[in-house]
């Protein structure tokens, strides 16, 4: 943000009249697209598994989440290569048809709106559902009584009533479309992600850089207080309804079936699918030493990163909850900030302090040089700071079970306030913080800009690798590492599956 | 015999930012006494509990365990090292021990085999030694209250405190629950305080009772004079069912009221004559068919040995009387009523300066 108070006329003249005009058109599409997109998305089908029944209910409640294995950017390369002129499907219809048939180009704005729609909807998929599951049914029974159809209940009750859920949901789903970085690039779709790479490795222009994340951080607030908004106004009616499912009949319960599947089907099967085929075909030459050594960068970073957010994570719920006052909630809620804003930013942001300190520190010891930037540690901390709320979540969550007479009750046997952390908060909170260190040791596995950023050089990780094979249109040389993630990715999702289940 | 009270609160107030919980608050028990302090919700009767054990800081005054101040405005002892038991209303159990770890966790200090007995012990004392490895979960409400109260026990606290320990249960298990409880803290000799709102469980378990009401504690008594002497009118109405009818002082020893004149052996408050108000008990009021007084039953509570009549005397004012079952009257009858009262409590009437 310091940007701002250093202006730079050239650079902002160059911003103002090449890359902003650009830049702000694409990220307006992107937002308007996606944002349409994971809203029909995810509200349908949340509407159909919540509430009706059809063949593959079951199956497809749970299955419409496996989306969320895929990070966006796997997703986007592998449509591109299917979709491609020179990929199969187009090659298969001209073989069939003989002439040269028009196909709709999937490098363009709807491309990437359709490929961000995938692979973001299961945010208001997840959300839109509880709404529906919690409270849905019986509003809607209370709806029928009053005379209204179905589909008339649902327009005017369902929908107004889990605005506060689907607002989020959305929300959380723009931040994810402006924080993106690898999908935009496959697609060479330019938005302030690209525009600050590009400035940063391109033009070497770090204030530029800066200045554009800058503008990007005033966007992402602005949904960070939309999404603040919406938390705010759901209201948990509590236990679940169980009200009777709306039985779809005849043409329209093949429907319903047809569209879960073909969204399941682009979203998820078909991608990975075409990503083992490929893997099928490198194994024999790509799997060397060298993916040895991928695989172990992104786990270590993974788990450093893990451990670092878990701990720092149980001290700040810990701290939140044995100082309940505006200040610590104020500091807590800062520091989680982080997951909203865009890893590019963060990177970017973490860079231009540790390069002035490097100054400092290359000043002090008489030129010899200590190079803090391009080190583990700062990647370390540009992730940890990125995931932190990720981690904090699920362990205030925990904290939140344990009730004040517990802790009163530990006291009152003769514990001193640390002696009830080590006695009764840790071995209590050990699942959250388990959970919270696997959902952050899977975002660093899939995540890409500050890796891709920050790391020294010739560092590279499973993501900095499908980066650099996607930029060169070798999209079954992504395919391993590609595999790899998306199975790291399957484990939170088959654990979010089993609570669900639970429901 | 060692005169120093277990617990001495002495002019205590407590307050929770600017708003002021407990205001000027004392109380003292003896070892082995059994207190309860009795009043609706938010008379700041938990306060006091939280005060002792330490989970509030007094603003004024002091608080003594056994001689040993442990709050004051200027000194607090932490909780942990109080050596006060406590019993929660939502037992507060540890989910992720089992019932003998539950019981144990507060004596980490004594060794393996001396803790190991020591749980045994307690689990037995509260009928629950069959239960020593199930989960908290896995335990009804009166076992999971049972562990609780183990668990407080077995430190040997100096005083056991225990926040509305019943209302969690099923009605019908509370009143034996209550009388449990009693047996054990009796037979272990220890010191307790209980709030509750319920005046039955206050009177089935205490040997002292305090009412509670705006911060202040309005009276201090056994159960049997808080019902039959109440202090002010405040708690003749809260306490027990009954009602306060108009009468008219003649001395210190007779009053007249629309159902004749009632008589005392001691006199009463003063003795010149005036307005004054009686109240009027249930058992206070006997059915009696050849009575000339007659009432008319305006509405009636079926309680199984007995109904509850409300009753109306010719004036409109009502009084309530208890009556064997057996007499079953409709309403709008009227039916005999004689008045056969053993303890007289007369308030002045409001205005009258007292």
């Amino acid at each position: 943000m310091s940007a701002f108070l250093q202006p730079q006329p050239d650079e902002w003249a160059h911003l103002a009249q090449h890359v902003l005009p650009r830049v702000l058109g694409n990220t307006a599409l992107l937002v308007v697209g996606v944002g349409a997109g994971t809203l029909l998305l995810g509200v349908g089908l949340a509407w159909l598994t919540a509430v009706c029944e059809f063949p593959g209910r079951r199956f497809f409640t749970w299955a419409l989440m496996l989306p969320m294995a895929m990070p966006a950017y796997v997703l986007a390369f592998v449509h591109v290569a299917l979709l491609d002129y020179s990929g199969p499907v187009q090659t298969l219809l001209r073989t069939l048809f003989g002439a040269p048939l028009w196909f709709p180009p999937i490098r363009s704005t709807w491309g990437v709106v359709l490929v961000m729609s995938f692979a973001l909807y299961p945010y208001v998929y997840l959300l839109a559902r509880q709404a529906f599951l919690t409270q849905g049914k019986r509003l809607m029974e209370a709806a029928q009584t009053l005379g209204l159809s179905h589909t008339q209940a649902f327009w005017k009750v369902a929908l107004p009533m889990s605005r506060p859920w689907w607002v989020a949901g959305v929300t959380l789903a723009l931040m994810e479309t402006l924080a993106d970085f690898g999908t935009v690039s496959i697609f060479n779709f330019d938005t302030f992600t690209t525009a600050i790479y590009k400035a940063w490795f391109a033009l070497f222009n770090l204030p530029l850089a800066s200045q554009l994340a800058s503008l990007l951080v005033v966007l992402v607030l602005f949904l960070v207080a939309l999404e603040n908004k919406a938390r705010g106004q759901r209201a948990y009616a509590g236990r679940l309804g169980a009200g009777e499912r709306i039985l779809l009949k005849g043409r329209l319960r093949w429907l319903a079936l047809g569209v879960c599947a073909g969204v399941l089907l682009m979203a998820f099967i078909v991608p990975f699918i075409q990503i083992v085929i490929w893997v099928v075909s490198v194994w024999q030459t790509d799997f060397d030493s060298r993916y040895l050594q991928f695989i172990w960068h992104s786990v270590l970073l993974a788990s450093c990163s893990a451990l670092v957010v878990g701990v720092a994570a149980l001290w700040l719920a810990w701290a939140r909850r044995a100082h309940a006052d505006v200040i610590t909630a104020a500091l807590t809620r800062i520091a989680t900030l982080g997951y909203a804003v865009p890893g590019m930013v963060l990177a970017v942001g973490i860079y231009i302090p540790v390069a002035w300190l490097d100054q400092r520190l290359a000043a002090l010891s008489w030129g010899v040089p200590i190079m803090l930037g391009g080190t583990l540690l700062v990647m370390l901390l540009g992730l940890s700071s990125r995931f932190l709320a990720v981690g904090f979540g699920p362990i205030e969550a925990g904290f939140k079970r344990i009730t004040d007479s517990q802790e009163e009750a530990a006291r009152s046997l003769g514990l001193s306030p640390r002696a009830v952390l080590w006695r009764l908060h840790l071995p209590l909170l050990s699942g959250s913080v388990l959970s919270a260190a696997l959902l952050v040791f899977v975002d660093v596995m899939k995540e890409m800009p500050i890796t891709l950023m920050t790391r020294p050089f010739g560092w590279d990780t499973l993501s900095v690798r499908i980066f650099e094979m996607t930029s060169e249109g070798m999209w079954e040389h992504a395919a391993l590492p590609a595999l790899f993630i998306v199975l790291v990715g399957l484990i939170p999702v088959v654990m979010l599956m089993r609570d669900t289940h639970h429901e | 015999m060692n005169d120093t009270p277990a617990l001495e609160i002495d002019n205590i107030s407590v307050a929770y930012g600017a708003q002021t919980v407990l205001q000027g608050l004392s109380l003292q028990l003896s070892p082995g006494q059994i207190a309860c302090l009795l009043g609706p919700s938010g008379c700041g009767k938990t306060t006091v509990l939280r005060a002792i054990a330490g989970f509030a800081r007094v603003s004024a005054g002091r608080i003594c365990l056994n001689g040993v101040t442990v709050s004051e405005r200027e000194h607090h002892t932490p909780p942990e090292k109080r050596g006060v038991g406590m019993v929660f209303q939502d037992y507060a159990l540890f989910p992720h021990l089992d019932v003998a770890g539950n019981v144990g966790f507060g004596l980490s200090a004594l060794s393996r085999e001396a803790r190991r007995q020591r749980v045994a012990q307690m689990l037995e004392l509260v009928g629950l030694s069959d239960f020593a490895n199930r989960f908290p979960h896995q335990l009804s409400g009166g076992q999971q209250q049972r562990v609780a109260l183990a668990r407080a026990l077995a430190s040997e606290p100096q005083i056991l405190l225990l926040d509305e320990p019943f209302s969690n249960l099923d009605v019908t298990l509370r009143e034996k629950l209550a009388l449990d409880v009693k047996q054990i803290l009796k037979h272990t000799h220890t010191t307790a305080i209980f709030v509750t709102h319920d005046q039955h469980e206050a009177f089935l378990v205490a040997d002292v009772v305090g009412v509670m009401a705006q911060q202040r504690i309005l009276q201090w008594a056994s159960p049997y004079d808080l019902y039959h002497e109440p202090a002010s009118r405040f708690i003749a109405e809260f306490i027990g069912e009954g009602v306060l009818l108009h009468g008219l002082r003649l001395n210190g020893h007779q009053v007249q009221t629309e159902l004749g004149v009632i008589q005392t052996r001691e006199p009463r408050g003063r003795a010149e004559q005036g307005p004054v108000t009686v109240l009027i008990r249930p058992d206070d009021i006997q059915h009696d068919d050849d009575s000339p007084l007659q009432a008319r039953v305006v509405s009636k509570a079926f309680r199984g040995a007995q109904f509850l009549y409300t009753l109306a005397l010719p004036s409109g004012q009502e009084v309530v009387s208890l009556v064997p079952s057996h007499h079953n009257h409709s309403i709008g009858e009227p039916i005999g009523i004689r008045l056969e009262v053993d303890h007289l409590v007369i308030f002045e009437e409001p205005g009258a300066a007292l």
